[in-house]
């Protein structure tokens, strides 16, 4: 038992040490990042440097010189920082124990140089065993559970004769049973990971060998080897990049993986290696040395120094290339392995895998902790008395019942040993009270629940095909618990499709579908589902509508109610009207454009010109690029948005073809015109606007697109109806959560231009506060605009997203959305997955960049927060008096909860790391879990793991991750559980997940449905095992009383060992697997059904107390009634009946029956499952009876027999189990009939709606929707681009293939007809990157 | 089942769809219940009280008794249980007492022991089961020890505790007015099932020679396990009625095991045990005052339930006078507090989970 406890404080004391460890890391971390920001050259870009990747190429060449001292300075200046972060991650993230690196040297192509310092292997681990270490090292791992190494300490004991009260099998055949089990499911466990391993370790990569390209799997690749890596390839490692095929040394990443954003990132060697080409001749003799930090986890730095030919060239994080990127638009690149696998800053990022316990798991330890000195009091108890009855009675009795001859015989020792051996005895006797099939019990339940999962249909995405997947079998019923979720946003609320929806020309407004029928505008889902627009009636509002209702997307696909819904999509005449555009006339078209709306076709048709010269802006205005890919056009963007729109003008007949630095090149409906480009003023987040000028046929004309506030107040007089009109439109875009954009243009005057154009090269070069300076020429011109028209795209949430959201906050589940994205995005997004809402009351913003900034902010908001509370709490309670007045019974759609709208948070990254740190994270998580939603934007991935783990310390709640980018992995495996989405190109989030489900809206079901049947299962099965268990054990306890505590067993020892295993476990195993109180549809539909789990109400320490005491009182009743009726008792030929074993067997089969009469009140839905389990079980232990004592020869034989062929034993039976069910049925009747509880409710209207479906048969379902989603936002919302565009590498040139490429980078093996040979320069040298033009 | 019936089972299963009994606890069920249980107790117990009535039973405790065999010099009566702690004689008691009702047929006798622990954990596993059975084995069950051999290491037959502690004591009844020696059965007081598959003799003649070569009498027998009833093979060695009485070990510290019966077809005991007085002799041999014990001789008929217990007939008769009750409560409960139908269906997604 001693050690039991050790065992439980040294997993508490390592527990701790781990939490102060983690403290660390994160203030490490956090001391980190100002130093960062203070070698920022400005200010404006400090969020690029934090957060982004600081990808941009622009500004990296110019400023290598100046910032190479200042980036180099810390490592030297601050070693102990350094080393201490290292040490800590060392901690964290693997337990090895090499040395601590402060430095990393490397020399590439000398692996014996690189051998030296022993760096990490480009190998793989995460699987835990081998075939050889299985066994032992398994077992040693089960018996540190309390549970196992509790019944070996009991095995041991029974074992020993004196004390031995049962035989050791009865404690044998289950423990190896379990402990079977649990390894055969590790061991499967750990194939998957060995296989997972497998894949990514053979993955192919060429690699540098002996001067030769070889290909090798990954896991060969090593620290210093020059690898080769390809288009569309994932880089192996993190590597420094030498050299690409691209001009300039450029190449082009995707990083979902890593940061879940699918733009492009341009990253670029240098200029000395670049020459190398793909001369693997010179590459294979280059013999520089690297010098460079540590591995760390941050993913946006990089420090380091390459020593070449006696000159020192800096490193950051622009030549770097991580593990898990792809390589994209870029045929070819080389680079040397700097951190290989498990240094990489991939791995550094995704955090260590830890076992995930639920709150039950935690909550039971505890409850078999409590068990266990339960147990031992009884024992000690038993102790005391068998010591006085052994004084008083024992000692005298020796005449028929010698003492053992260990035993001393004098009669005052002779008791106090016998005494202390009982304590023993009575311990193997009682210890079923700790019953070791429950954890077996346990973990079979959660399995088929697993199962369940997986088979739901109604969780499989049918365009994909893909389900969902319980890949940790063992955290089930804490879906059912959820407080937190976490959820990642693109990719993860939103399609990450950015769609060109709607637009208004002129003040036309284009891109709604209408049913001509009804009038009503369609929608159209993810999975090309036609959906009419519900529109509220009685509404104000004009774009109040619902989408499908919420259980509506969930029985889609297997129930027969919305038939109507695929009615629709059958339906000849709805085909003709919701038919898109057909644009197959144009060569460039593309087959995924879908736009149905034909008004815009016909006027482009009619050559309207302001549709013209829309589409004309959206072709000319922007910083793509293009390329041809196999014949095909194909554009890269920074940022999504801009992608879309012209992709939009493409579509519609304005094909952009080409640019040079100074010319674009556009196909108007077939005639290609060329613009002379002079002059890009590139979007920031300040200006939030974008133009070009543009010079064709002599004339200058200005474009503009923008945010619809800055466009509006630069427009020029006297467009009062256009912009009323525009202005409306951009409302009701808005309004249905589209990013909206103004576009506008301006025809310059020539020699206006010119003076203009001199003023601002003046700025331009202008050494002092430059960006102000620019701004303010930007400024001058980019006024007296004319109105042109608004764009607006839908950044495509996922199906169902809306509904999700809702829903789940009437669950009572938090959702917080932690996002990369910025801030203007976040919040639209916000707005329009119903996350944030027009009635809320405040939505606070924190965007301070210093501790104190964010403290006031902090301590504002929680001042607002605090007087609304106040102002608003009498006000409540007046709503109730009146509601109440109105009648009982009435239904009322407002939420007595909520008051009002609440309050929303939107935090920006670099505040969060102040907010983060320790002193202010109290304060903020005040304000935050005040506020009913909370977005996060500009995180890192390491921010996301530290936000949920604040939660996770501070509330005490259970949280959940939802995201599906490599990004996201950290806040995964942080979070309670992690759901990862699957279906994405990225499987590292699903890898790292607990549930993979192909959409969020699947959540819903995974949550509310599954979740919650599988906590009121588990419930339910926990509640009856310890109440069957304490009802079987305490018989024995009551016994000690008649046996002068000598832990004489009451049952047969056979029946103590299968009581469990055979007699009662199936009938409850059917429980937790079939149970359910409400159906699924109703669980979705009455979202506060969930409300028990999130209050932990169905299974805690008093429900297990409530369940012991009734268990004790059972076995109480269970002894004294047989007790009662079989003293002296005889049959009737008058032979006594009174023997030990008729009593016994009397006792265990009235015991076996009253056990599964209580799992018959306990059943509320009867499967034939259930029926065969519940008598099955019953027929099951009379034959087992039988075949035991009749056919083996068991002790008992004929004891049973002969008490049920007396009519005495049916009396006592009678009896026995009428005394105790009447109570259970009186109380349960009580509170079903005066406080029903919402799930009694719903069965009583499940079965009320079984029993009218046959007479009614057009049952119109009343639905209630949620105020939440009833009202829709009615805002000026914009939103534009992630980035900045490539606008400074497009004008300074770096970006186009020279005309005459240089010797080195001859053989790139690409062709290129689309893009003109128009450059003036074949740039070597980059330009300054400040300067625009 | 055919095979796309079991298909649509398991997809059902799948789905979690199963077709479902969905009982509910409603008024409509639960009331009636409580008053049909308690309608239906109250005339059990009655019933069941009366069966236990019509149980004529007498106890005649005769720990102290005084014996007629030993008496001091002085001619002061002493305690057999005095006297057999220093002699091995045969201590014999006379007791009287009168039975002032008619015993209806049948009527058995009983010894019964107080405070004697046979359900002791050391007690109750100290035998062997096997050598009951009749299977001669060269060693014995180690938890007879230390009744498992004597010193010579000869195996006792039978073994164990239970064996050696065998109750010895001899019962006789006699009617007052004529001494006459009340004829008594000791065959059929042990389960036909024990007699059946517990308790056969080994092969071989039963005595020393045969059956029970290289055995020896436990400890504290006068006589041979071969010895228990000489005149009758059947009822002998381990087949002996009372060894088997003895061997089935009592639940509780007191308890009464059947002696023998009442032969009915002697003249004056056709109808049962007449009222009369009688008196009780008994060799005293079986020791229970060091431990606080008590012997008792029990006279008892039978009913449909067995002996004289009054428990079951209160109990029933208690508990459905209980149900009837919160029959009532539950019904002016359900009346006043209860939630109709109506409030049952006004749901709605905002609906709180409980009130």
């Amino acid at each position: 038992m001693v050690d039991d406890f050790e065992l439980e404080i040294l997993e508490l004391e390592e527990e701790q040490a781990r939490r102060r460890r983690r403290s660390r890391v994160v203030s490490s971390f956090r001391r980190d990042v100002p130093r960062t920001s203070k070698a920022r050259p400005a200010p404006v870009l400090l969020d690029h440097v934090i957060e982004g990747w600081g990808s941009k190429g622009g500004d990296v060449g110019g400023e290598k010189g100046v910032r190479a001292p200042t980036a180099k300075a810390p490592t030297k200046k601050t070693p102990p920082l350094h080393s201490s972060i290292y040490e800590t991650l060392n901690n964290l993230f693997n337990a090895s124990t090499r040395e601590i690196e402060t430095e990393r040297r490397i020399k590439p192509n000398n692996p014996e140089f690189n051998a030296q310092f022993n760096y990490a292997k480009n190998y793989i681990k995460t699987s835990k065993y081998t075939l050889l270490n299985f066994i032992p090292y398994n077992l040693f791992e089960q018996f540190q559970r309390l549970a196992n190494f509790y019944f070996l300490c009991l095995l041991v004991l029974q074992l020993i004769p004196v004390i031995s009260s049962l035989t050791p099998v009865t404690t044998a055949v289950p423990l190896i049973g379990v402990l079977m089990v649990t390894g055969i499911k590790d061991a499967y466990d750990d194939y998957q990971r060995h296989r997972s391993d497998n894949q990514v370790n053979r993955r192919k990569s060429y690699v540098l060998r002996n001067g030769q390209l070889a290909e090798e799997m990954w896991s060969k690749v090593e620290v210093g080897d020059v690898i080769r890596m390809e288009n569309n390839q994932f880089v192996a490692a993190d590597v420094l990049l030498l050299s690409t095929s691209e001009p300039n040394g450029l190449c082009y990443i995707e990083t979902s993986e890593l940061d879940g954003e699918t733009n492009l990132k341009s990253k670029q060697c240098l200029p000395e290696t670049e020459e190398f080409g793909q001369d693997v001749g010179r590459i294979g003799s280059f013999q520089g040395e690297i010098r460079c930090e540590p591995p760390n986890n941050q993913l946006n730095k990089f420090d380091g120094t390459l020593y070449w030919d006696n000159q020192a060239h800096p490193l950051d994080n622009d030549k770097i290339l991580l593990r898990g990127c792809i390589l994209r638009n870029t045929q070819w690149c080389y680079g040397v392995v700097i951190f290989a696998g498990k240094d990489t800053k991939l791995m550094m990022n995704s955090g260590k895998t830890k076992f995930k316990r639920t709150s039950i798991d935690r909550l039971l330890n505890f409850i078999i902790l409590g068990i266990v000195f339960f147990l031992l009091s009884m024992c000690l108890f038993c102790t005391v008395a068998c010591g006085i009855w052994e004084t008083l009675t024992g000692q005298h009795f020796r005449i028929f019942l010698p003492w053992d001859s260990l035993v001393p015989p004098e009669p005052a020792g002779g008791a106090a040993v016998i005494a202390l051996l009982v304590f023993f005895s009575y311990a193997i006797v009682l210890n079923t009270v700790v019953p070791i099939s429950l954890y077996v019990s346990v973990e079979v339940i959660r399995l088929c629940q697993s199962f369940l999962i997986n088979w739901d249909v109604a969780l499989c995405y049918a365009p994909t095909g893909v389900h969902a997947k319980a890949r940790t079998t063992t955290l089930n019923e804490e879906l059912g618990q959820i407080e937190y979720i976490f959820s990642d946003k693109t990719g993860t609320l939103t399609q990450n499709i950015m769609t060109f929806n709607k637009c208004s020309i002129a003040g036309r407004s284009f891109g709604d579908i209408i049913d001509p029928r009804t009038g009503e505008s369609l929608e159209i889902n993810e999975s090309g589902t036609w959906i009419r627009k519900k529109t509220k009636k009685s509404s104000s509002q004009r774009n109040a509508n619902l989408r499908t209702p919420p259980d509506a997307t969930v029985d889609n696909l297997i129930g027969p109610l919305d038939e109507t819904e695929v009615n629709l999509l059958s339906d000849e005449e709805y085909r003709q009207y919701t038919r898109s555009v057909d644009l197959s006339h144009n060569p460039y078209h593309e087959s995924s454009f879908k736009f149905y709306d034909h008004a815009l076709t016909d006027a482009l048709d009619a050559s309207d010109p302001s549709c013209e010269l829309f589409f004309r802006l959206l072709a000319l205005c922007h910083t793509v690029m293009s390329e041809d890919k196999n014949g095909k056009l194909e554009y890269q963007a920074q940022s999504p948005d801009e992608a879309a729109l012209v992709s939009a003008a493409r579509n519609f007949g304005f094909v952009f073809l080409s640019r040079t630095p100074n010319s674009i090149t556009i196909s108007a409906k077939g005639t290609e015109e060329m613009y002379e480009l002079l002059c890009i003023l590139d979007f920031n987040n300040v200006r939030k606007r974008m133009s070009v000028i543009l010079k064709r046929d002599g004339k200058i004309r200005l474009y503009c697109k923008g945010a619809d506030s800055i466009i509006y107040e630069r427009l020029k007089d006297g467009q009062e109806s256009l912009k009323y009109h525009t202005q409306e439109h951009l409302n009701k875009f808005a309004g249905e959560g589209l990013r909206t954009l103004c576009l506008a243009y301006k025809d310059l005057d020539g020699e206006y231009f010119q003076n203009w154009k001199a003023r601002h090269h003046e700025a331009a070069i202008s050494l002092d506060r430059r960006e102000e300076k620019l701004d303010a020429i930007y400024e001058e011109i980019e006024k007296d605009l004319i109105l042109l028209g608004a764009t607006a795209i839908e950044d495509k949430l996922q199906d169902g997203v809306p509904q999700t959201i809702a829903n789940l906050a009437i669950a009572g589940i938090k959702i917080w959305v932690l996002t990369g994205d910025k801030q203007e995005t976040a919040i639209n997004i916000g707005y329009s997955c119903q996350l944030l809402t027009d009635d809320m009351l405040d939505i606070f913003i924190i965007d301070a960049h210093t501790a104190s900034e964010v403290e006031d902010q902090l301590k504002k908001y929680r001042e607002e927060i605090r007087n609304v509370n106040a102002t608003s709490q009498p006000q409540t309670n007046l709503s109730v008096v009146t509601f109440s007045d109105e009648g009982v019974g009435q239904d009322t759609l407002s939420d007595a909860g909520e008051p009002n709208g609440g309050f929303a948070l939107v935090i920006n990254g670099h505040s969060l790391v102040w907010a983060l740190s320790p002193k202010f994270e109290q304060l903020f998580l005040e304000v935050a879990s005040q506020c009913k939603s909370v977005i996060c934007c500009r995180v890192t991935p390491l921010q996301k793991a530290l936000v949920v783990d604040l939660v996770k310390r501070y509330k005490k709640a259970v949280t959940l991750a939802v995201g599906d980018g490599a990004n996201d992995v950290s806040m995964i495996k942080t979070a309670h559980i992690g759901v990862g989405i699957s279906g994405q190109e990225g499987l590292q989030a699903v890898l790292a997940s607990d549930y993979s489900v192909a959409q969020f809206r699947f959540l819903e079901r995974l949550l509310l449905v599954h979740g919650r049947w599988s906590y009121y299962r588990m419930c339910k099965f926990l509640r009856y095992f310890f109440y069957k268990n304490f009802a079987f054990t305490l018989c024995h306890f009551w016994f000690a009383f008649f046996v002068a505590f000598s832990a004489q067993t009451l049952f047969d020892p056979m029946f103590i060992s299968v009581y469990n295993l055979f007699y009662t476990s199936m009938p409850v195993l059917a429980l937790g697997i079939f149970e359910q109180d409400v159906n699924a549809v109703n669980s979705i539909k009455f979202p506060r059904l969930y409300s028990p789990g999130l209050n932990n109400a169905l299974f805690n320490k008093r429900e297990f107390f409530r369940s012991a005491l009734h268990g004790f009182l059972t076995s109480c009743v269970l002894f004294f009634i047989p007790f009662g009726a079989y003293y002296n008792g005889m049959d009737q030929d008058g032979r006594s009946m009174a023997d030990q074993q008729t009593f016994g067997s009397v006792v265990a089969t009235i015991l076996v029956i009253v056990v599964t009469v209580q799992i018959c009140l306990d059943t509320s839905y009867w499967t034939m499952f259930n029926h065969i389990t519940i008598w099955g079980s019953l027929i099951f232990y009379f034959l087992l009876q039988y075949f035991y004592n009749f056919v083996i020869g068991g002790e008992y034989v004929g004891a049973l027999a002969k008490a049920m062929g007396e009519p005495m034993f049916y009396f006592t039976s009678l009896l026995t189990i009428v005394v105790l069910m009447l109570p259970v049925m009186a109380w349960r009747f009580y509170w079903v009939d005066v406080h029903p509880t919402l799930s009694d409710k719903v069965r009583f209207k499940q079965r009320h709606d079984a029993k009218m479906a046959s007479k009614r048969s057009d049952h119109d379902m009343l639905r209630t929707p949620s105020a939440r989603r009833s009202r829709r936002s009615i805002r000026s919302g914009y939103a534009f681009a992630h980035q900045e565009g490539f606008g400074r590498l497009i004008t300074s040139g770096k970006i186009m293939r020279p005309r005459n490429p240089k010797p080195g980078a001859m053989s790139n093996g690409r062709t290129s007809n689309l893009r003109p040979d128009a450059n003036r320069v074949s740039v070597v040298a980059p330009a300054p990157s400040t300067v625009e033009v | 089942m055919p095979a796309e019936d079991l298909e649509a089972v398991m997809n059902k299963f799948k789905q979690q769809r199963l077709p479902a009994w969905q009982p509910i606890l409603t008024a409509d069920t639960v009331l009636p219940a409580f008053f049909l249980i308690g309608l239906l107790f109250i005339p059990l117990g009655v019933a069941l009280l009366y069966f236990s009535e019509n149980v004529q039973e007498f106890q005649l405790e005769y720990t102290d008794c005084e014996s007629i065999t030993h008496q001091l010099a002085d001619g002061t009566k002493r305690p057999c249980k005095e006297v057999i702690k220093e002699t091995t004689d045969v201590c014999t008691c006379r007791i009287s007492f009168n039975i002032s009702e008619t015993f209806e047929k049948n009527v058995y006798l009983y010894y019964g022991l107080d405070n004697f622990y046979q359900n002791h954990r050391r007690y109750v596993k100290s035998r062997d089961d096997d050598q009951l059975l009749g299977r001669v084995n060269p060693t014995v069950n180690s938890d007879c020890k230390p009744f498992a051999t004597d010193s010579e290491d000869k195996i006792f037959a039978p073994c164990g505790a239970i064996a050696n502690s065998m109750f010895n004591d001899t019962l006789r009844l006699f009617r007052k007015k004529d001494s006459e020696n009340i004829k008594l059965i000791k065959k059929g007081i042990a389960w036909p099932s024990d007699r059946k598959l517990k308790f056969r003799n080994p092969e071989g003649a039963l005595n020393e020679t045969g059956a029970f070569k290289d055995t020896v009498k436990p400890l504290y027998w006068t006589r041979s396990v071969w010895e228990l009833d000489p005149d009758d093979p059947d009822n002998n060695g381990y087949r002996n009625e009372d060894l088997i009485v003895w061997m089935r070990s009592a639940a509780f510290p007191t308890f009464r095991k059947l002696y023998r019966k009442i032969d009915h077809s002697q003249e004056g005991f056709i109808n049962g045990l007449p009222a009369d007085r009688y008196y009780l002799e008994v060799d005293y041999n079986y020791p229970v005052d060091s431990f606080g014990g008590k012997k008792r001789m029990i006279l008892s008929t039978t009913s449909f339930l067995g002996g004289k217990n009054n428990f079951l007939g209160i109990a029933y008769i208690t508990v459905g006078a209980i149900c009837l009750l919160l029959g009532i409560i539950f019904l002016i409960i359900h009346i006043k507090f209860g939630k109709r139908a109506g409030d049952q269906l006004s749901i709605n997604q905002n609906t709180p989970y409980s009130d």
